[in-house]
């Protein structure tokens, strides 16, 4: 969880400075959601910023490892979607990441889809493990 | 005793970093990260705060605010006391009159952005009015677009109330008109011009004071040749050029025109003339031709006498540009350009001796002076002064200059203007050759930044641009940058394109290994034609460069080849709206956008090509600076 919650943080930090850029490509709209990219990375670094809250301070850790697991998909299908219309890099969401990094867009997406693949994974695997907990505490009880 | 001292402090060491990190354990995790990640991300806007130089606006508009130019070459009145000249402005292009004596100038009349500006080759000041009443000028006002309904027009301006009158207006343009290559007083109230369509137009000024235009020859008897220069030998007598024959008309008579000299024949190899300048003292031409080997060759020509004496070669010394008659017709005066970067002002006073007074001036790309961008001067006073638009003795920005033959002195009669340069500082670039590793020998120019020292650990970004970018050199110092550009440039075409190219890029390994060159922040530059030769540039070697800047660009570069580079720049493109590309320019962001190249634009209301007015070169300069330092 504190991984996650780290990357999250991270990713939404950035993406809030992102909206604060003064590049003219962010007022450009995204061509499936139809809205700036600008406004669109503000919604996400929001959402990012709360699931990154309530990965690392709260105990809903259920309700957490859900919402990571539903927002990562989410991710999947606008990049595939940017793909299929011909964005092969989705250069203003991951602006930021090249710029601090200093890495190509290329190597940026690597890097974003390497870390939704690794929240997805982690995070459905958090889900099953926890499914186990729960089965393995309930089932003592079926058997008395 | 030094021992224990130690040991005391290494023991107190210990304690106090052990409190610390028992404290610090009481940090919950969570919040250990988001320190960290704070820490990462705020890392890059800090690092690119700590780069950008203090002032950084302010240095860029003051630069930008300095940064003038002229049109066209003065003319001055048949006394030599007042010159009509064109500057640009704080908002356009003004063009005023000058009294030399107390120095005092008067704007006669200021195009304004965002009206359309004049195009800057289709603009020349006319010669005074016999009686200094009258001066004049030709102007297109829809610039360089090639739009055939826009109207050349001829105004002319009394010197005493400065009103301006459109005496003659036709269709299509006069493309670089010089002060006698079409025009021609007759007398004080009357003179003819050639317009487009190849008529010889009279104009005559009636008693109240307004002025009646008559065709005096329509097109066809005049052929389709351009007439390149006209003057008037005396009364109504007029002499043009067409191609390599000179044409005589008295206008008041009813005759129709008769070939007065054809010089096809009468020198060996003539290609064409470039140039014609005429003396009423001596009734001697001077003609500067061009050969079919394109060399340039000088020839005085006395259309009186017999065919052997009236035509013969003057010997220069060095290479000539449009000569012209000085001294009353006993001596001429010429450009020469066997310097690069620089061009030389070569005056031999009189024919009897051979002695010469060389002038060296700097280059001016961003003053159109006369049939290009080339020095060039006004004889006045009967040749014994010349007025010399340039740049001269480590100025920046071009003055015009009055050299009196007499007193063979040269001194600024409309000096550059001099703005309080609080945070700029006025520099000049460097000129240098080397012998790059491929064994070639190229001549570059840098400017380095004014705190620049070599052996400090600092690294400087740095701006490999071409010729046309050359008056920005200071800004882009100023701004912390240092300035190169290599070779012919990339306006260039055929051998001389691939020349500089290979020039350009042993030129960035040389500087990439030098130790105040940062590598990480090396920049391209090209403006107009230029860019063209950029982009190709671009093709073979994408990377490493951390952006473009491409000025009133041609060709933008290829996306896809810059798109596979690894690490792609970014880029500028600048130019005005009055281009009419706003729409193929927000196109070609959104497929860099796809691609994932950052371009930006920086497209100026009310502009067009190329920036004339001082405040869209501040602009310019300002977006310019902060696409350098990343904001």
């Amino acid at each position: 969880m504190l991984s996650a919650g780290g990357i999250l943080v991270f990713g939404g930090i950035t993406r809030l400075l992102n909206v604060f850029e003064k590049t003219q490509q962010l007022d450009m709209s995204s061509p499936i959601v139809r809205i700036p990219f600008r406004q669109l990375l503000l919604c996400i670094g929001i959402m990012e910023l709360i699931l990154a809250c309530l990965c690392l301070f709260t105990n809903k850790r259920a309700l957490s490892l859900i919402l990571i697991a539903w927002l990562v998909p989410i991710y999947g299908v606008y990049r595939v979607g940017l793909w299929t219309m011909g964005w092969y890099h989705p250069y203003p969401l991951l602006a930021n990441l090249m710029e601090t990094l200093n890495i190509s867009p290329f190597m940026a997406d690597g890097v974003a889809t390497a870390i939704s693949a690794f929240l997805f994974i982690g995070s459905v695997r958090m889900l099953w493990i926890e499914n186990r907990k729960t089965y393995a505490a309930a089932s003592p009880k079926k058997r008395d | 005793m030094i021992e224990k001292y130690f040991e005391a402090g290494r023991k107190a060491g210990a304690i106090l970093g052990g409190k610390m990190l028992r404290r610090m354990a009481s940090i919950p995790a969570e919040i250990w990260i988001i320190i960290l990640v704070v820490l990462l991300v705020g890392a890059r806007p800090v690092w690119t705060f700590i780069q950008r130089p203090a002032h950084l606006n302010e240095i860029a508009a003051e630069c930008g605010s300095g940064l003038i130019s002229f049109w066209g070459l003065p003319t001055a009145n048949c006394a030599g006391t007042k010159i009509a000249y064109a500057q640009t402005t704080e908002n356009g292009l003004g063009i005023f009159l000058n009294d030399l004596a107390t120095g005092k100038r008067q704007l006669i009349h200021e195009f304004k952005e965002p009206d359309a500006l004049p195009g800057m080759e289709l603009f020349t000041m006319l010669p005074w009015s016999p009686d200094d009443s009258f001066f004049g000028y030709t102007v297109n006002q829809p610039g360089l677009k090639q739009e055939a309904d826009q109207l050349q027009q001829v105004v002319i301006c009394d010197a005493k109330t400065g009103v301006e009158t459109i005496v003659g207006s036709f269709p299509d343009q006069l493309w670089r008109p010089t002060p006698d290559s079409f025009f021609s007083w007759l007398s004080s109230y009357s003179f003819v011009y050639v317009n487009h369509q190849q008529e010889l137009h009279l104009e005559q000024r009636q008693a109240d004071g307004s002025w009646k235009d008559t065709i005096r020859l329509d097109s066809s008897p005049m052929g389709d040749a351009p007439v390149s220069f006209i003057t008037n030998l005396s009364g109504n007598d007029i002499v043009w050029l067409q191609g390599n024959a000179f044409w005589r008309l008295d206008v008041s008579s009813a005759n129709a025109p008769a070939k007065f000299f054809d010089l096809s024949t009468n020198i060996p190899e003539l290609k064409k003339i470039t140039r014609v300048s005429y003396s009423p003292e001596t009734g001697r031409f001077l003609l500067n031709c061009l050969d079919s080997n394109n060399v340039a060759t000088v020839w005085q020509l006395m259309p009186t006498g017999s065919s052997s004496e009236n035509l013969s070669r003057i010997q220069h010394h060095h290479a000539t540009w449009g000569g012209k008659w000085i001294n009353q017709g006993d001596g001429w005066a010429y450009v020469s350009q066997s310097e690069p970067q620089h061009d030389t002002l070569v005056i031999q006073t009189n024919f009897s001796t051979a002695a010469t007074t060389l002038i060296k001036f700097s280059v001016d790309l961003s003053s159109y002076y006369s049939q290009g961008f080339t020095l060039s001067f006004t004889p006045a006073a009967n040749g014994k002064r010349l007025f010399i638009p340039g740049i001269f003795n480590d100025e920046i920005v071009p003055s015009i200059w009055e050299y009196d033959m007499d007193s063979s002195s040269l001194r600024p009669v409309v000096p550059a203007p001099k703005y309080p340069l609080l945070h700029a500082r006025d520099d000049r670039l460097l000129r240098q050759t080397m012998t790059l590793p491929s064994g070639h020998t190229t001549g570059y120019q840098i400017q380095f930044p004014p705190s620049f020292d070599r052996h400090q650990k600092r690294r400087y970004p740095v701006m490999i641009a071409n010729q046309y970018m050359d008056a920005y050199a200071s800004a882009f110092a100023d701004c912390g940058v240092i300035y190169v550009t290599v070779g012919s440039g990339a306006h260039e075409v055929g051998p001389e394109e691939i020349q500089w190219e290979s020039d350009a890029w042993e030129f960035y390994k040389y500087l990439a290994g030098t130790p105040y060159v940062d590598t990480s922040r090396i920049y391209l530059g090209a403006a107009c034609a230029e860019t063209g030769g950029l982009s190709k540039f671009l093709l073979t070697h994408p990377s490493p460069w951390k952006g473009i800047i491409l000025m009133d660009f041609i060709q933008p570069p290829d996306l896809n080849v810059l798109a596979h580079s690894g690490h792609p720049p970014k880029i500028l493109l600048s130019a005005g709206s009055q281009n009419n590309e706003s729409v193929l320019l927000y196109n070609y962001q959104a497929e860099a956008c796809k691609v994932g190249i950052n371009v930006e634009l920086s497209i100026l209301e009310g502009t067009g090509h190329p920036y004339i007015s001082q405040r869209s070169i501040r602009k310019r300069l300002e977006s310019v600076m902060n696409f350098i330092y990343d904001n």
